[in-house]
């Protein structure tokens, strides 16, 4: 019998199908996959494609960046203002002049980062009227990967408020980003009705009312904003539980009034946390609320003379509130003639992957404070002479575009062989970091019968089917918009352990079909 | 599961008939463990066709999988050299392996596969993937081409 090839010297190396190069693209890096666009169309649009991003996502290391909002002095004309994403790896080996990345977002008017959710940045600014100052407000949104920002958000009106803290996040339910602005008056005719909720949805043409706050946010500062911490599809917000006094951190003298407000996007409803058991003291300054390494934490001075940073172990459970640090100003090598500045508060910067090192941003002092929890030890590292470090946010890089800023959702079930029913319950459910491998079903979806024929190599491997996951990208949600052509082709896996298996509808000219991608979550 | 005795016949595209012990085949392809799982295999009769994956490559995948069965215990280190030695093989001996790795649905050696590719395009020029990857046609028209190199000369 013939060999059906010639002979391997003559051979070109064969063409390699959609699903081999997508694997192997999801091992390299963002900076890499931006300049691999260029290698030829199809590259392209795989690297662009939603699924592609989600996956990227989802293997992309978290806290490995941060992003950092830096003011340089050195033209006293032009103050200028930048955020720059920055590379936690290089900001732990004390590189602090090689922090940026790749790109900046340089703009003249006053702005502030509110926050950052899947990769992308929002920013806020004021619009400024002719007397110098400003009751209207825009906000927009910003990959540092892809270089792209949107336009302004509509005007979020604030009239005669006294404070305004904003946050940015991703709604699961309803798979859409959303900025929800706290609008905080004095001209309220009741109490409670103090601090008004309006949501801008991406996209949408102008800021919804949600009513009032159920709570009072507690004021930010000009470098110190108390913007909403996002973690895992909710706000958070620090707050007061009584309408009564003032929203100002030195009015509040009970410190049982303070509790921690958190915003379910999708289900726009509250819940209440309380601060850590141990916090019996009423800080001198502001605390502040942000995301380490994926957890919520709180940090805040005793007596201005030690920093203390608290860590919520299990995101929603006030009891899980474990003492990370206590350590005093001096042990830090701080002034703490410097301290006692609301302007500029000490912060936790970032944390090493595993935990045992800790940067301490004081920008007062000019300095990052490196701490390391295993042996005590701490260094101190001077910021770039010109420079001023604020408000270091949780970043975790990734693609959207911003025209695709749709959900995932994973679906789980079995397709058998054989058997005249071809319809299966299939269990539907959002796909976001924190239910990678504790999947909840939230929808049926009752009509697979749409599902005609998988398609696999060998149809046999559906026999496994309904053990492993399926993921499908839906941009409205439902079966009828998968007509996207995606992946097809056969079954690979990249990791034994970790590997997930994604089926993947395809619409063929018979109708839908299934095919398979693998990618591995490292979790 | 089969007895670890048991044999199983390949019959690769130029229809050579490679006995491999099963549980070795099993362990390690997805589609050849369904077939015995499911009793479609006839252990008399049945050879399985692989009629993409040619006699040299099909050695080297039996090996692989029957050293892996094997020394599954050893250290790490170990391990990783001796795949390292086993893919050092010329670009279509991997993207033939791939192929079959992909075909027979091997989940460790596809694995090694991709890093391997990964490492082979990770930090090189455009102009150097394309012909890595034998990409001839890169589907950007004559001025998208021309503007992504002037735009960005540095990647080619």
């Amino acid at each position: 019998m013939e060999s059906r090839r010639p002979p391997t010297q003559l051979r070109q190396p064969p063409y390699l199908p959609e699903n081999v190069i997508m694997l192997i693209l999801l091992w390299l890096p963002l900076k890499t996959l931006m300049q691999f666009k260029c290698v030829c169309r199809s590259w392209n649009s795989l690297i662009s494609s939603p699924v592609f991003v989600k996956l990227k996502y989802l293997r992309s290391p978290k806290g490995a960046n941060i992003m950092l909002t830096i003011e340089y002095l050195h033209d006293p004309q032009h103050h200028i203002i930048r955020a720059v994403p920055c590379s936690v790896p290089s900001l732990l080996n004390s590189r602090l002049s090689a922090a940026s990345v790749y790109s900046s977002f340089p703009i003249m008017d006053d702005y502030w980062v509110v926050g950052t959710c899947h990769g992308l940045v929002c920013l806020a600014g004021p619009i400024w009227d002719s007397e110098d100052s400003t009751d209207e407000f825009w906000v927009k949104i910003w990959n540092p990967v892809t270089r792209i920002a949107s336009g302004r958000s509509p005007i979020l009106p604030c009239n005669s408020f006294v404070s305004l803290e904003l946050g940015f996040g991703y709604d699961y339910k309803n798979e859409a980003y959303k900025v929800v602005a706290l609008i905080t008056s004095l001209e309220a005719e009741k109490d409670s009705e103090k601090c008004q909720v309006k949501v801008y949805t991406m996209g949408d043409s102008g800021w919804r009312d949600k009513g009032s706050f159920p709570a009072l946010p507690i004021a930010g500062r000009i470098r110190n904003k108390n913007d909403g911490i996002y973690i895992t599809g909710t706000l958070n917000w620090l707050a007061l539980r009584n309408f009564e006094g003032d929203n100002a951190w030195e009015d509040v003298t009970a410190l049982d009034q303070v509790e921690i407000v958190s915003l379910d996007l999708g289900e726009e409803t509250y819940k209440h946390f309380a601060l850590p058991d141990g916090l019996d003291e009423r800080p001198i300054l502001t605390p502040v609320l942000g995301v380490l390494n994926e957890y919520l934490y709180l940090c805040h001075d005793y007596d201005t003379t030690n920093f203390v940073l608290w860590q919520m172990k299990e995101f929603g459970n006030a009891r899980s509130w474990t003492l990370l640090l206590n350590v005093t100003n001096e042990h830090l090598q701080l002034d703490s003639f410097f301290l006692v500045s609301e302007v500029f508060p000490l912060v936790p910067m970032c944390m090493s992957e595993n935990g045992d090192v800790v940067l301490i941003l004081s920008a007062e002092d000019i300095a990052v404070i490196q701490y390391d929890f295993k042996d005590d030890r701490v260094e101190r590292h001077a910021i770039p002479r010109g420079e001023v470090w604020i408000q270091p946010k949780d970043y975790t890089e990734s693609l959207p575009e911003l025209q695709e800023l749709d959900g995932l959702l994973m679906v789980y079930g079995g397709i058998k062989r054989g058997g005249k029913d071809e319809r299966r319950k299939v269990s539907v459910a959002r796909l976001d970091e924190a239910t990678i491998f504790s999947v909840v079903p939230v929808i049926n979806l009752p009509d697979l019968s749409l599902i005609t024929t998988p398609v696999a190599p060998s149809p046999k491997s559906f026999r496994k089917a309904a053990s492993i996951f399926a993921l499908i990208h839906s941009p409205g949600g439902g079966f009828c918009l998968l007509d996207h052509i995606l992946f097809c082709s056969s079954v690979p896996y990249l990791n034994k352990e970790m590997g997930l298996s994604a089926y993947v509808v395809k619409k063929g000219e018979k109708g839908f079909y299934l095919s398979i991608v693998v990618y591995s979550c490292h979790a | 599961m089969g007895s670890p005795l048991k044999k199983i016949m390949l019959c690769s595209s130029e229809k050579e008939i490679f006995s491999v012990e099963e549980q070795v085949m099993v362990q390690h392809s997805v589609i050849i463990n369904n077939m015995i799982e499911d009793g479609s295999y006839n252990y008399e009769e049945s050879k399985i066709p692989l009629d993409c994956v040619d006699s040299k490559t099909l050695k080297k995948v039996i090996d692989y999988c029957t050293y892996h069965t094997h020394h599954h215990n050893d250290n790490q280190e170990d391990l990783e050299a001796w795949d390292a030695q086993f893919l050092n093989v010329d670009s279509n001996g991997l993207y033939d392996l791939l192929m079959a790795a992909n075909y027979l649905e091997i989940r460790n050696l596809l694995d090694l596969i991709y890093r391997t590719i990964k490492n082979m395009i990770k930090g090189k020029k455009i102009d150097e993937i394309r012909r890595i990857l034998n990409i001839k046609d890169h589907g950007f028209t004559p001025e998208e081409e021309e503007q992504n190199r002037k735009e960005y000369p540095h990647f080619y």
